[in-house]
């Protein structure tokens, strides 16, 4: 997760703007008259609060997006910028409180902490899933609540390995191996030859829940079972600990402090060589490997690593255990308007504008790989084949499971994360300071309190 | 002469009941004095922590109201490992660096108490660490703690103390970690007690320690009978700011572990945010928040009974 780099993609941002550009705006008076299926309010104001932009050709694209929005409909809409890990406490403020902005575009299953205030959306999520070939299934699970939608799931967040094809090439592996095995394999080979790798264990919300969730469910391990019951003490969890145990044995030191954005920062300082992120590390590097003209010379100093770093690294998706199928955890970043709103009618028809397809492909492509889609049938955005080596990101609706997977993506599911049960259970685990068997029972009482 | 043109009331001398007796009242005009201070007291700190309390004997989520289920919050966290291992960080963490900072401090205002040139501009600029908002003195020691990019491994590194590929775990390894951040609110905290303890010996008068240096006092005795009685008082107030805001620390330690590694640094302010705010649980975070009452409390109370033993107002030997 990148908090703190703004990345400006010269190539692909070029390439969305024109796509983008004056055509938009024509399109967007059209769609209004036409297509647009909510009409807002006389006099509509919006307000979007949203968590802040990792990839900035992506917050370029959205601006854009928002603008012609406001051309087509005469609604103007503010737009409110939040660090991630701020929108959730923001947004719950505002649901307790009745009033603050009118959407919130907030991650994982923030809805679903009170979905009583939550508009419902079903007519929305029915119009797009019956226009652009239906919802993946993880994102009709987000999106739910007792029958009814109650937000749109916009889109993912692919949670990749990012690793340098060099490095790995050397530890004596052609590509990153699909088994658990194998991949344990790789990672005594990179350190073996000093490459070491590292994944977040501190309280990282995003990179540190994505590969402990992973590694907990490729071994069939579970927090609960389809009735909200507690079953994270058994075998298969402890399988999944032991094996942690064992890759963070050969990983770099001090990964126990690393929150969301340490691991970028090791990997372009080339102290890691394999770690698990979106997409951001590689827009980072392909930036830095193009300093502005007026740059400092440390980032033009820079610039011929940064460039190397960018073309040696790939991405690849997670490989898959005894579990069977893939088991990988994404960010899902659903887009929910509040109930107290004075303009519902503006905020269906900003969620239908949002979600046609012709702001969302060129919205996409400004991401870069950043943002994957939800729903089905823009799986074949052209953008995709423009760098194979975000590919792996196009993925993520069909790999991903949910927050609570077995069990429901609710209140509980969102508190369980926040309170950072598994990963604390593999912290502690991995670290040594719990035995498998103790860190579990933590974990089982923890979570008891809140499946209670 | 007698002025019978001006008719003098004396409110003391008219009995019962009247207006003018009760405009010069002293309680009845000081009551409206006070309530703009007192009803801004109310509002924001009475209000919120009788609400905080009321709060913990619920089981309110963010996003509904809750019921009240009296103690159930509190039989819970008795029963938490994490909430006692919080208790336990917090006790440590106030201590040691409230320990630390008097004696720093002390010896500080000691030595700034002492006549040199530019005394004004160095006392200045012992106060900034003080007023350096802290997050951001809290984002720089997060570099100077990294544990890849530290700069005090570095300069260990260099002069061989350690070996040159060894990374040093600061904040990843639980008691290095704790060291950490106690010793960030100790360079934080030093200023505060330094500049108020050396406000309180700037009035101790010359004349004492004139006459103990003809006694043949040596400068241990001078401060053992001298300074530190008189200092006493200061002492107390000073040292219960300090443990007070030391307690209820949350800037330093969320920016730099956010309560990490593993629970270790969680201190009770960051917990019940991170269980309330974070997790919705406001039943249960107000729960630990009270929970800090009783600590601070004792705190209080401590230092207030002891300022009314006239041994701490007027110094030792005045029982």
């Amino acid at each position: 997760m990148n908090f703190n780099r703004r990345s400006l993609l010269k190539g692909t941002a070029a390439l969305s703007a024109a796509v983008i550009g004056a055509d938009l705006i024509g399109w967007a008076k059209a769609w209004a008259a036409t297509e647009m299926k909510w009409t807002p309010e006389a006099g509509a104001k919006l307000e979007l609060l949203r968590w802040k932009r990792f990839v900035q050709s992506e917050e370029d694209a959205f601006i854009k997006l928002v603008d012609a929005f406001t051309q087509a409909t005469g609604v103007p809409v503010t737009i409110l910028n939040e660090s991630l890990d701020d929108v959730q406490p923001k947004a719950s403020v505002a649901a307790n409180v009745g009033s603050g902005p009118d959407m919130f575009w907030g991650l994982y299953s923030l809805p679903h902490l009170f979905p009583d205030h939550c508009m419902d959306v079903t007519d929305v999520a029915d119009y797009l899933g019956g226009k652009y070939g239906g919802w993946s299934k993880a994102a009709e699970t987000y999106g739910k609540s007792g029958g009814k939608w109650i937000d749109i799931p916009v889109a993912y967040n692919a949670n990749l390995i990012n690793y340098r094809q060099s490095a790995i090439e050397d530890a004596g592996f052609k590509e990153v191996p699909m088994d658990l095995p194998g991949f344990l394999e790789l990672t005594k080979g990179l350190k073996a030859i000093g490459k070491p790798s590292g994944m977040a264990l501190g309280h990282a919300s995003g990179d540190g829940n994505a590969w402990v969730h992973w590694c907990l469910w490729a071994h069939g391990g579970n927090l609960v079972d389809a009735n909200d019951q507690v079953i994270i003490n058994s075998p298969e969890t402890e399988a999944a600990l032991v094996y942690a145990k064992e890759l963070y044995d050969n990983w770099i030191p001090g990964t126990a402090s690393w929150n969301d954005s340490f691991n970028n920062k090791a990997f372009l300082a080339e102290a890691v060589w394999l770690t698990n992120n979106g997409v951001s590390i590689y827009a980072a590097a392909k930036r830095g490997a193009n300093p502005a003209a007026d740059a400092d010379d440390a980032a033009k100093a820079a610039a011929p690593k940064m460039a190397a770093i960018a073309e040696d690294m790939n991405h690849s998706v997670w490989p898959v255990g005894p579990a069977g199928k893939p088991t990988e955890f994404h960010i899902c970043y659903p887009l929910l308007g509040m109930k107290y709103t004075k303009n519902p009618m503006a905020v269906k028809a900003f969620m239908q504008f949002l979600m046609e397809i012709e702001n969302y492909g060129p919205w996409a492509a400004g991401a870069v790989g950043y943002l994957t889609q939800t729903l089905n049938d823009f799986e074949n955005l052209p953008f995709w084949a423009d760098d194979p080596k975000i590919a792996p990101a196009k993925l993520a609706a069909e790999r991903t499971l949910t927050a609570g997977h077995l069990g429901s993506v609710g209140e509980k599911a969102a508190a369980a994360l926040a309170d950072f049960i598994i990963l604390d259970m593999f912290a502690n685990a991995c670290s040594g300071r719990e035995s498998a068997a103790g860190a579990m029972k933590m974990a089982d009482r923890q979570a008891r309190r809140v499946y209670r | 002469m007698t002025d019978v043109g001006v008719k003098i009331t004396d409110p003391d001398r008219v009995g019962g009941f009247s207006w003018e007796r009760l405009k010069t009242n002293r309680n009845w005009l000081s009551f409206w004095f006070m309530l703009p201070a007192a009803g801004f007291l109310i509002l924001f700190l009475a209000y919120p922590l009788g609400l905080g309390i009321w709060l913990s004997f619920t089981d309110t989520r963010i996003g509904r109201a809750g019921q009240w289920i009296g103690l159930e919050n509190y039989i819970w966290l008795w029963d938490d490992s994490v909430f006692w291992l919080s208790v336990f960080n917090t006790l440590l963490y106030t201590i040691v660096a409230s320990a630390i900072k008097f004696g720093v401090g002390l010896y500080l205002a000691l030595l700034l108490n002492m006549h040199m040139r530019f005394k004004a501009v160095i006392r200045a600029l012992v106060l900034i660490p003080f007023i350096v908002p802290t997050v951001l003195s809290a984002i720089a020691f997060w570099w100077i703690f990294d544990t890849q990019f530290s700069i005090l491994t570095w300069m260990l590194q260099e002069i061989g103390a350690i070996a040159p590929d060894y990374q040093i775990n600061w904040l990843g390894d639980a008691t290095l970690a704790r060291a950490s951040v106690i010793f960030a609110n100790i360079w934080r905290g030093i200023p505060f007690i330094a500049i108020t303890l050396l406000a309180g010996l700037q009035t101790v008068s010359i004349s004492l320690y004139e006459a103990a240096v003809i006694d043949g006092a040596t400068r241990w005795q001078m401060f053992r009978h001298i300074t530190y009685p008189l200092l006493t008082p200061i002492i107390a107030v000073v040292m219960t700011f300090s443990v007070l805001f030391t307690f209820t620390d949350f800037q330093l330690i969320w920016v730099l572990t956010r309560g990490g590694p593993f629970n270790t640094t969680h201190l009770m302010a960051t917990l019940s945010y991170q269980r309330a705010i974070l997790g919705g649980y406001l039943g249960e975070g107000a729960a630990i928040a009270t929970a800090m009452i009783p600590f601070l409390l004792a705190a209080i109370m401590f230092s207030w009974f002891g300022l009314q033993r006239r041994k701490w107002q007027h110094g030792e030997g005045n029982d």
